[in-house]
């Protein structure tokens, strides 16, 4: 082995060390970011459970309408019953029976609210455990694919987040697929 | 020598090349929406419909209230049984009258969608060609039609698209005139 021959090596190997590390802290400063993002509708709505929930909150919500149904023509009888006899008692019970019956509806108005509050708070209740399931999934794929970052694809109210991905993009970083899978559909 | 160099540096690029940031780019569409004639006159089309029923339905809704009264003024000289019938005419009248109220909202909301879904396929069209002329991985919304924001801050304005996509959206209605 000639001088030549090992400055030659010296040299390369030199450089070899000063690319390589060049390279990763090109790397390091790049810090790959990568975003992820899922459509939880999609996965929620596919999810076996989905239907007996469903059903469930129907006939939750039924009730809760029947109920209301029932309370709203009691306050009608009521009113019809004052109206006929509105002609023929005094002004003095006249004004008491009105303001019986403005606290009626008053009842009936708070019901109603009651009403809903419920029929939202059984649906929570009812779906929180099946979002936390398609929470952990998420966590899981995103761990596995060593994700930064999940995105929700869509609000609550059906507004797009993400307007667009590139094709490759789509293919790769669209976990609701491997979400759905690893809650085990399509098994 | 210079072939290991230039192996070298090319696998640098490559590793580069790979690691290159994820480029995200974002839009407001209800902006690009709120710029195009034919939005506009779909929402007046729209606008008109919803008064024509509104008026239809105050209408039954002044009938009903009328018979009602008449109704009211009349009884004591009904038999019960025409009494009766009476009032399950008027329940069932109010109740349908509902009942349509729901439906023409349903109705409007479905056709104002159908109206405005070839003018939203071309939204699409437009923000996919701008986002893959400028090679952007992601294209985020602004905000939500309620107002919130999704995007706050940029420190590159030329990531936002919405021109752009304003500009190609108007260009390819003039193109299918």
């Amino acid at each position: 082995m000639n001088i030549k021959m090992i400055r030659r090596t010296t040299f390369l190997a030199a450089a070899l060390f000063l690319i390589t590390g060049l390279s990763s802290v090109l790397k390091a400063q790049s810090a790959d970011i990568t975003i992820g993002y899922v459509n939880p509708q999609a996965v929620l709505a596919n999810m076996p459970e989905m239907k007996a929930v469903q059903q469930r909150i129907q006939n939750f919500t039924a009730r809760k309408q029947q109920e209301l149904t029932d309370k709203e023509q009691k306050f009608q009888t009521e009113v019809a019953a004052y109206q006929q006899k509105a002609g023929v008692i005094s002004a003095d019970a006249k004004a008491k029976e009105e303001e019986r019956l403005a606290g009626l509806q008053q009842e009936l108005v708070n019901a109603q609210q009651k009403a809903e509050s419920e029929v939202q708070q059984r649906r929570s209740e009812l779906l929180g455990p099946l979002y936390e399931q398609i929470g952990n999934a998420i966590n899981e794929v995103a761990t596995e694919m060593k994700l930064t970052y999940v995105l929700n694809t869509t609000t609550s109210t059906g507004d797009l987040i993400i307007l667009y991905a590139a094709q490759d993009y789509q293919e790769k970083y669209d976990i609701t697929q491997k979400v759905m899978e690893k809650l085990g559909m399509f098994n | 020598m210079k072939k290991y160099i230039t192996t070298l540096v090319f696998s640098v690029m490559l590793s580069v090349a790979v690691s290159a940031q994820i480029k995200i780019g974002y839009m407001n569409p209800n902006q690009v929406l709120s710029q195009l004639d034919e939005v506009a006159s779909i929402e007046t089309q729209i606008e008109e419909l919803a008064t024509q029923r509104d008026e239809m339905l105050a209408k039954k809704a002044t009938e009903l209230q009328q018979d009602y009264l008449a109704y009211e003024e009349g009884k004591s000289v009904m038999a019960a049984a025409a009494r009766e019938q009476k009032e399950q005419e008027l329940v069932d009248r109010d109740s349908q009258l509902q009942e349509e109220q729901q439906t023409y909202i349903n109705e409007i909301r479905q056709k104002r969608a159908q109206l405005l879904q070839p003018i939203m396929e071309r939204l699409d069209n437009a923000i996919q060609a701008v986002a893959k002329e400028q090679g952007l991985d992601l294209v985020l919304n602004e905000g939500t039609t309620y107002g919130d924001a999704i995007v706050f801050y940029t420190n590159d304005e030329k990531l936002n698209i919405t021109a752009q996509v304003l500009e190609r959206v108007k260009a390819n209605n003039t193109q299918s005139n």
